[in-house]
């Protein structure tokens, strides 16, 4: 941004002038992957990888930030398998690579990835990455230095991943089938295309140790993270797909009766304004449950950098889903979240509550643009329900966090559930009480143990007592002794 | 099931919840008797009596031989008449269990409501561990609260078991409250008002789940407890003993998510994905077509994460039993479960969408206009007029401070006790019971 476009903002919007700033100011860089001691890890030092890094500033506008700061040797392990799969997406799109040529490519793709010297010139002119293709022998150089464990985890995605995208390319070019039909359909090339990133990542975050072990194995949750991202994606990107000639929303949404469509362009043209909301409402509904899943997803992540690396993308995601509701632009031209937003969002996904609470507040956003003449209108008042019962359930509202660090919560005493948590600790007391009283009893017990061979204590010390006595009824008789002596002489006298 | 079935008798069953209940057992071939002051139906054997009433209450079960008491009688909520709700309620139930016990009866199930813990304040996620206010809202909650203190103070009494339910905000075909009266603020032209900022969520429970629930609490109520009482045991003890495998599955098994509403889908993944359109099916197909078929039966659980303010989480769970050594959380007979939709939606949502319903069926009664926003101080301060002039003029006012409380306060229940203890799962969707019950309404003459 030059000073003039600084300018402008804090003149048109002064708020996200000072959000901006402070992102600028305070919001540091985690990790140098140029410096040297990075070196080890992120490889900056090898040729290759240096262009692989490179590649990514390239190819990818907003996971580039993210992926670098990720810690260790899962940043390049990250990279290259973002490079991978952006090798891979490109000739999928390529439309100018006849089907024919295509499908073997892409079915070998796993392996034409560690192939050394592999690389790919016929891409259309138009392709923005086909220079990556172009220069592919360097990403296979830097995947095959790879962990081997990392390595075969990227390239059994890869596989999954080039089948069910050649299965949908040479459907869409042979049946003359220019749209998805069935929402599991719709799904299923999701997961194709994200639910595998997702799956994959989430296997390479447990098998660098830096997340449980047991990651890689939840599937749903792992799919559900793609899905919502993709899905994003694709609602935003309607006009822009559309004009390209590329159709991603089920037939099975958008072609309902009551909706009213033929085609999937006519619902940009004038006229079709409202029923094409609904079109779009009921798309976003159906990215919007998988949102607890997020959620679920990102409340098992331990390390900060991995968080990071998954949260920011899902709150841009529903951010933008919530920029898109029931706003008719989007069917006109590409929308995007304001540049304040975002920094905004980078700066507040750090841990999962406050995540959980950015997907609040955009769900009561989406939810106050709702109308009830919408055929989904009880589905998305239901679906944004569900988030806030997560929130609720997971992070409960009463539990005050301090404001500084160190400090216990502090809880909310007029929220009901306060009262629940003031009977749990007056039942800890009780409990502890009785174990103390049941602790006494024992030391009680134990050392009576001890004493029971010794004779029964008397309350009075009677020996003492015989002593004195015996003392005293001694000196009595001397006493008495001399009394009478003296008395028997003085009479005798 | 029990090799012997029960024999029950539906207290209140000409009712709304009630006859559900006597339609829901009839349709499963049961044998079931009602006991009502009125008669409505004449398809089960009646017994016309006062519940406050022993002997009739005995005389009833008696001659139907009766196993299983399912009480759901109750006037109506909102009635300025504190002495009837005493009467039916407190006194009714009590003479029920004593009348219970006298006969021998094994099982009573009784309609508690979630209002007996609503005071006017927001209530979010609460669980069965919150304790009914200090003051209760009004004389109707009250009444029901008593009763149902007597209720769980009766289990293990000479053998009878007894569970309370309670449901939050039911609706449905034939409810003479939710409907009326969203009927009459829509006929009245007054639906463009909203008080509060609608952020609050709101349950509603479809009055066939209710009946399903009584269903399931009837039918597991003589299940042994998953872990032995503490009072049962020699000392109480003093460290959470280690749970057992039965109350593990209790509290581990995955439940299927609560979509009747959004919809259920299944979320492909590697390991279970239809097919697509393939060229050359996968070597392993069949097992991720088969893996994929079964998730739609079976879904995948969520990994259990659980909270130190978790009602299940282990801590909580020793707590409960130390509370009341009596009873174990995690079993039915001696305890109380929230039901409601679990798809809590919010508030003023759900008139809208009635309200919508309406306009299809009515088109041209309202006009398309935006909403007037109150706020919730100004609507208490509006409700205080119209409550004085109502005094005044010797009217009842439209506009009350408990209504206006109403819409403006979070009310909603975490359901999992009732879920992994009864194994109730919602069967009618929200969408689905506010469009019988608006067919039901509209279908009538008006």
């Amino acid at each position: 941004m030059g000073a003039a476009a600084w300018l402008t903002l804090l003149l048109t919007h002064p708020i996200e002038f000072r959000t901006l700033l402070q992102f600028w100011l305070f919001h540091e860089q985690k990790r140098d992957i140029t410096s040297m001691k990075e070196h080890a890890t992120s490889g900056w030092d090898r040729q290759t990888m240096r262009r692989c890094w490179e590649f990514l500033d390239m190819t990818s506008r907003s996971f580039a930030a993210v992926i670098k700061e990720v810690e260790g040797d899962l940043a390049r392990t990250i990279c290259m398998f973002y490079l991978v799969l952006r090798g891979l997406d490109t000739i999928e799109d390529d439309m100018t690579i006849p089907d024919d040529v295509k499908q073997p490519i892409l079915r070998s793709f796993h392996k034409l990835t560690v192939t050394p010297g592999w690389t790919y010139n016929d891409c259309g002119p138009k392709e923005k990455d086909r220079q990556l293709l172009v220069e592919y022998d360097k990403v296979i150089e830097e995947v095959n230095l790879l962990d081997p464990e990392y390595r075969s985890i990227i390239l059994d995605i890869t596989e999954k991943m080039e089948n069910g995208m050649a299965d949908f390319a040479h459907r869409a070019a042979t049946a003359g089938a220019t749209y998805i039909d069935k929402i599991e359909d719709y799904d299923l090339y999701c997961h194709y295309v994200a639910g595998l990133v997702g799956e994959g990542l989430s296997r390479l975050f447990s098998a660098s140790k830096k997340e449980v072990s047991w990651l890689g194995t939840q599937l749903e949750i792992s799919n559900s993270m793609g899905l919502l991202l993709q899905k994003t994606n694709i609602i935003r990107d309607y006009r822009e797909d559309c004009d390209d000639k590329r159709y991603f929303w089920p037939k099975e949404i958008w072609g309902r009766k009551e909706y009213g469509f033929q085609e999937m362009k006519d619902m940009y043209a004038p006229g079709a304004e409202q029923r094409g909301q609904w079109v779009q409402s009921e798309m976003i509904l159906d990215a919007l449950r998988h949102s607890t899943d997020a959620l679920d997803y990102l409340r098992l992540l331990k390390n900060q950098s991995v968080f990071a690396f998954c949260a920011i993308p899902v709150t841009m995601a529903i951010a933008t889903l919530d920029l898109c509701f029931m706003n008719p632009a989007m069917f006109q031209r590409n929308i995007k979240i304001r540049k304040a937003e975002a920094a905004s969002l980078i700066m507040r996904s750090t841990n999962p509550r406050d995540v959980a609470d950015i997907f609040r507040q955009h769900c009561r956003s989406i939810h106050a643009k709702a109308v009830p003449e919408d055929p989904n209108f009880l589905r998305i008042s239901v679906a944004c329900g569900k988030v806030e019962q997560w929130c609720e359930q997971n992070f409960p509202s009463f539990v005050r966090m301090p404001s500084t660090a160190g400090n216990p919560p502090t809880f909310d005493s007029e929220d009901a559930r306060t009262s629940i948590l003031k009977k749990s600790q007056e039942i800890d007391q009780t409990i502890t009480h009785r174990k103390r009283m049941a602790q006494l009893q024992e030391k009680q017990v134990a050392h009576g143990d001890q004493v029971k061979p010794a004779p029964e204590q008397p309350g009075i010390p009677w020996e003492l007592f015989a002593l004195f006595g015996a003392i005293f009824a001694i000196l009595l008789l001397c006493i008495l002794g001399v009394v009478w002596i003296v008395v028997k002489f003085s009479d005798s006298s | 099931m029990a090799s012997t079935k029960d024999i029950y008798l539906v207290i209140g069953g000409s009712g709304f919840v009630g006859r559900h209940i006597v339609e829901q057992l009839l349709r499963r071939g049961d044998n079931v008797s009602v006991f009502d002051i009125v008669q409505r139906y004449h398809d089960v054997p009646f017994y016309s009596g006062d519940i406050s009433d022993q002997e009739q209450v005995s005389t009833a079960l008696r001659r139907s031989g009766t196993t299983c008491i399912i009480h759901t009688a109750s006037p109506p909520a909102g009635l300025n008449d504190p002495a009837l709700y005493w009467k039916v309620n407190v006194d009714g139930t009590k003479a029920i269990i004593a009348a219970a016990v006298q006969n021998k009866v094994r099982k009573l199930v009784f309609t508690s409501s979630a209002g007996v813990v609503f005071n006017g304040n927001s209530l979010s996620n609460v669980d069965e561990r919150l304790a009914p206010p200090e003051r209760p809202m009004d004389a109707y909650n009250e009444s029901k609260q008593k009763a149902e203190e007597a209720v769980i103070a009766a289990n293990g009494k000479d053998g009878l078991l007894t569970v309370a339910l309670r449901p939050a905000g039911i609706f449905g075909p034939g409810d003479r409250q939710v409907m009326a009266g969203l009927y009459k603020v829509y006929e009245d032209g007054k639906t463009h008002f909203q008080i509060g900022d609608n952020n609050n969520l709101f349950d509603w429970t479809y009055v066939e789940n209710v009946a399903h629930a009584h269903l399931l609490a009837a039918d597991k109520l003589d299940t042994p407890p998953p872990a032995p009482p503490f009072s049962t045991l020699e000392n109480i003890p003093l460290e959470a003993p280690p749970l057992t495998e039965a109350e593990l599955e209790i509290i581990t098994r995955p439940l299927p998510p609560l979509d009747l509403t959004v919809g259920r889908r299944c979320i492909p993944t590697s390991e279970a994905r239809p097919l697509g359109p393939f060229v050359t099916p996968p070597p392993n197909a069949e097992q991720l077509v088969a893996a994929f078929q079964d998730k739609r039966t079976h879904p995948e659980g969520r990994p259990v994460v659980r909270t130190r303010f978790d009602p299940l989480s282990e801590p909580n769970i020793f707590r409960a039993k130390f509370d009341n050594p009596d009873s174990t959380p995690l079993q039915v007979a001696g305890q109380v479960f929230y039901i409601t939709n679990g798809e809590p939606c919010y508030f003023w949502d759900m008139p809208r969408l009635v309200w919508n319903h309406l306009d299809t069926m009515f088109p041209g009664h309202r006009q398309k206009r935006g909403y007037t926003v109150l706020s919730a101080s100004l609507g208490l301060a509006l409700a205080f007029g119209a409550e004085c002039w109502g005094w005044l003029i010797g009217k009842e006012p439209a506009l009350t401070k408990f209504k206006v409380t109403y819409s403006c306060v979070d009310r909603w229940h975490n359901i999992e006790k009732a879920r992994r203890v009864l194994g109730y799962e919602p069967q009618v969707s929200l969408a689905d019971g506010v469009q019988r019950m608006v067919d039901v309404r509209t279908g009538h003459d008006y």
